[in-house]
């Protein structure tokens, strides 16, 4: 190559040697035959013209520059065919530099043109002409050298290309560093790509998910073409993005209308016009696939060295970028992990010092109430949502009350009261199922569709809800606990967990007030047992001292007392014992007419007794009042009546009289000895006149007939009985006499 | 036994109690004291009429009527300006508070303390 000062040096030679001072030019050891020689052999092209600008030598560099041969003596000012400027713009031969030498008569220097060839190819060069004058300084010619400078443009244009590529690449990178979006940084590498390259094409980046099976677009084509083939699968069967991730190698494909594996997507490359397609791995430094860089060409193209070369630096860039992007991506990741971790240990610490402090409350606190909204409080919190609430089951009415909520407003607290087994809300479906319901979406729930709780859960501005049961430490049903979100929310895992220590503490709080309502009853009741006894008793006392009071006042002898008294204390006794017999409910009348006769009739002897009268019931109080009566009569009989000689025999009967609501019980002696009107009325006459009409309300009959006593009392069934549902007795038979 | 004089004697006497032999115990009583017995019921409604339309001094009224309490015959009693001693087998702090300081017979009693009872009832 000829060095630009050799060039000058030359030409200031051949001014001094070739036409206009021979002696120079001897001085410098040429002759012109030397000189053409030299001319002829020099790889620069050379020619010289006359004063005239005619051509009238030129070496057989300047005929290979030109392209052409140049006709000495014809050719004006220059031996190219055509000329340009370096912009491109036509050049005149009369205005080139060295018509510009030759007109006025001077060198000219550091000038660029364009030489065209006949044949249409274009060669840069620098001019170098130089005037020619006699030795009285007269122009007689001009000598240029023509400087092929391609080579020296070729690496110029080759030094901005890089410095471009550099530039970008940097710009690239910076902004992967400021953490920019993948699109953005591989994206400043398409720009820049596309800025170099010769020929029209597309150029695009995808990356591989993390399991490393398909592809994602990330910068280059159009939505269109994305939408077509995003989540493209890595394979060995896949379009060419997809085989050179799998090889791990570059995929060329030169015409895509060539490719079998093409054919389905043929419509897709004439859609977004392009035919070759060329695809490159990314490799990360440790040698990973994480991704592909393709370039689409319009026309058919197989890989030039160049497109390989700028390929492989963009593949390089981009493998440093996107490692940089995940790594940055994973740190990002593993610092939300940290922090959610973070917040998740704290959420969990709260939740569990506020179970804790419920825990403590539920041991101290004597106010279920407020107990009761602590939790609801609690339930709340720990479960992140809007609204919740507690509710027991109702054992009578196997239904859910509500006894505690955070949120509801009125009309979702009336509407909420009683909740029953097969509604259709959640907390019904879970007392059904015994499980725990969970609603994401009330809207988007099969069971819940068009039923009237889906419209109460709108109304009530709920979206979300979960419901669990609340169950006995015996595994029975206690209540409910639930929350309700006003957004679709699914709880996790973790919140469950927690929530189920809640509804734990909910369960045994509910369980131990149940045993304590239960127990405050049981205590309720039998404060008033005793105070019923203490009155019986008392009563009783009293009935006992009025009976001792008459009998030993009115007792002829002491002795004659004691035996009445006892014999009337102990008819007492019998009836008592009927009554304890049936729980002071009532008394079997049968029963007590035997108890009370039961003294009097001898086993063995005949028969004293003639009883009829059906199965009735009486109230305790008539019970005593009868068996005492009858213990009086008994013992008169004894002493003065039937039962005195050896024949008589009392006939009892007893049964409903002629109005439906009364009760008729008879006593008549019959075959005993004849009898007086006693002068008196005794104790016993009195207890059954007075005090048996009293207890009865009734009326009674004692007449003391000649050929025997005979007694009878009518009494309302319902004093005797009670309400008006006891059965009626029978009425009496027709054996009956008045 | 004769009535003795004493500071009830002629002092007529209603008695409301539903056991017949613990009537008969007060009449007894109420007699040996030389009081009379203006009438004895039983029943709430027999023993209201009683108190609303009798003559007497003094009644005796057993709390509790076939389970029902005789606190409204008080109550008429009280409005007529007669006084009353209440009998029961119950502590007297079962009685309402107005009614609290009537003059309280336990069951059972001695015949002292049914004069006593009286006596204070009619502050003689």
């Amino acid at each position: 190559m000829v060095e630009e000062q050799d060039v000058y040096a030359i030409g200031d030679a051949l001014q001094h040697v070739a036409v206009a001072d021979p002696l120079a030019a001897l001085d410098f050891g040429f002759d012109a035959k030397h000189l053409r020689q030299l001319l002829d052999a020099l790889p620069v092209a050379v020619y010289t013209t006359d004063a005239a600008g005619l051509v009238t030598y030129f070496n057989q560099a300047a005929a290979d520059l030109a392209g052409r041969r140049p006709a000495l003596g014809t050719d004006e000012w220059c031996v190219t065919w055509k000329l340009h400027l370096p912009d491109g713009t036509p050049l005149t031969h009369s205005e080139c530099p060295m018509a510009i030498a030759l007109t006025e008569n001077r060198s000219v220097r550091g000038v660029e043109a364009v030489a065209e060839r006949p044949d249409g190819t274009r060669v840069p060069f620098m001019p170098f002409p130089t005037p020619l004058r006699d030795e009285n300084g007269e122009l007689v010619g001009a000598v240029n050298m023509l400087l092929d400078i391609s080579e020296h443009k070729k690496a110029e244009r080759r030094l901005r290309q890089n410095e471009a590529w550099l530039a970008g690449q940097k710009e690239a990178f910076q902004a992967a560093m400021n953490g920019a979006p993948l699109e953005k940084s591989l994206g400043i590498l398409i720009e820049t790509a596309m800025k170099q390259a010769e020929s029209e094409r597309r150029c695009a980046f995808y990356i591989a998910n993390p399991e490393g099976t398909e592809l994602r677009h990330v910068v280059g084509m159009p939505d269109g073409y994305v939408k077509c083939v995003d989540g493209l699968k890595i394979g060995p069967g896949s379009l060419p993005c997809g085989l050179a991730v799998h090889r791990g190698e570059p995929v060329i494909m030169p015409d895509v209308l060539e490719e079998p594996v093409w054919e389905p997507w043929a419509w897709l490359a004439r859609e977004f016009d392009f035919r070759g397609c060329w695809s490159f791995p990314i490799e990360t430094a440790s040698g990973k696939v994480v991704g592909s860089f393709a370039m689409y060409f319009k026309e058919p193209n197989g890989a030039a060295d160049r497109d390989r070369e700028l390929a492989a630096a963009l593949a390089h860039t981009a493998s440093i970028i996107i490692s940089r992007h995940q790594e940055s991506l994973e740190r990002e990741r593993i610092s939300q992990a940290l922090r959610e971790s973070e917040r998740n240990l704290a959420a969990e610490l709260a939740a569990a010092r506020h179970l804790q402090s419920i825990s403590t409350s539920l041991i101290r606190e004597g106010d279920v109430e407020a107990l009761y909204a602590q939790i609801v409080e609690a339930a709340g919190e720990v479960m992140h949502s809007d609204m919740a609430s507690i509710q027991v089951l109702d054992h009578e009415n196997d239904a859910l009350r509500l006894i505690a909520h955070k949120g509801f407003d009125a009309e979702a607290e009336a509407t909420w009261r009683w909740i029953e087994h097969d509604d259709a809300t959640s907390c019904g479906h879970a007392l059904k199922t015994k499980t725990r319901i969970v609603v994401p979406d009330i809207e988007a729930d099969e069971f819940m569709a068009c039923t009237p709780a889906q419209e109460q859960y709108r109304k009530a501005g709920i979206r979300a809800v979960q419901s669990t049961p609340l169950v006995g430490r015996a595994g029975h049903s206690l209540g409910m606990i639930s929350t309700h979100w006003r957004m679709p929310h699914e709880p996790s895992e973790r919140d469950l967990r927690i929530f189920d220590v809640l509804a734990r503490q909910a369960a045994d709080l509910i369980e131990r007030k149940e045993s304590e309502d239960a127990l405050q009853r049981r205590a309720a009741q039998l404060r008033l047992l005793l105070d019923e006894l203490n009155h019986r008793v008392k009563n009783t006392l009293a009935t006992v001292q009025s009976i001792a009071h008459q009998t030993l006042r009115h007792a002829p002898t002491m002795a004659e007392g004691r035996k009445s008294l006892d014999a009337r204390l102990i008819a007492l006794s019998r009836a008592h014992n009927v009554l304890t017999r049936e729980h002071w409910e009532g008394a079997n009348l049968r029963e007590l007419v035997a108890e009370a006769l039961a003294a009097y009739s001898n086993g063995s002897g005949p028969r004293r007794f003639d009883v009829s009268g059906n199965d009735i019931r009486l109230l305790p109080k008539a019970g005593l009042a009868i068996s005492m009566a009858l213990h009086e009569l008994a013992t008169n009989a004894v002493k003065y009546g039937a039962l005195s000689n050896e024949n008589g025999h009392v006939r009892i009967r007893w049964g409903g009289g002629e109005d439906a609501q009364l009760f008729r019980l008879e006593w008549s002696e019959i075959d005993g000895p004849p009898i007086e009107q006693p002068r008196r009325l005794g104790f016993g006459s009195r207890l059954i006149k007075h005090g048996l009409a009293q207890d009865l309300g009734g009326v009674v009959e004692l007449h003391f007939e000649p050929d025997g006593l005979v007694f009878a009392i009518d009494a309302p069934l319902k004093e005797l009985c009670g309400g008006d549902d006891k059965p009626h007795p029978r009425p009496l038979d027709d054996r009956w006499e008045r | 036994m004769p009535a003795a004089e004493s500071r009830l004697t002629g002092k007529r006497v209603l008695v409301v109690e539903d056991e017949a032999l613990v009537t008969m115990l007060l009449e007894e009583g109420l007699i040996d004291m030389g009081c009379e017995i203006a009438d004895t019921a039983s029943r709430l409604d027999d023993a209201l009429e009683k108190a609303n339309s009798l003559l007497f001094d003094v009644a005796i009224l057993d709390v509790n009527l076939h389970g029902q309490k005789t606190f409204p015959i008080a109550e008429v009693l009280s409005s007529r300006g007669i006084p009353f001693v209440f009998s029961t087998g119950y502590e007297a702090s079962s009685l309402p508070l107005s009614l609290q300081q009537a003059p309280v017979l336990q069951k059972p009693f001695q015949q002292q303390d049914l004069e006593q009872a009286l006596g204070t009832a009619l502050g003689v």
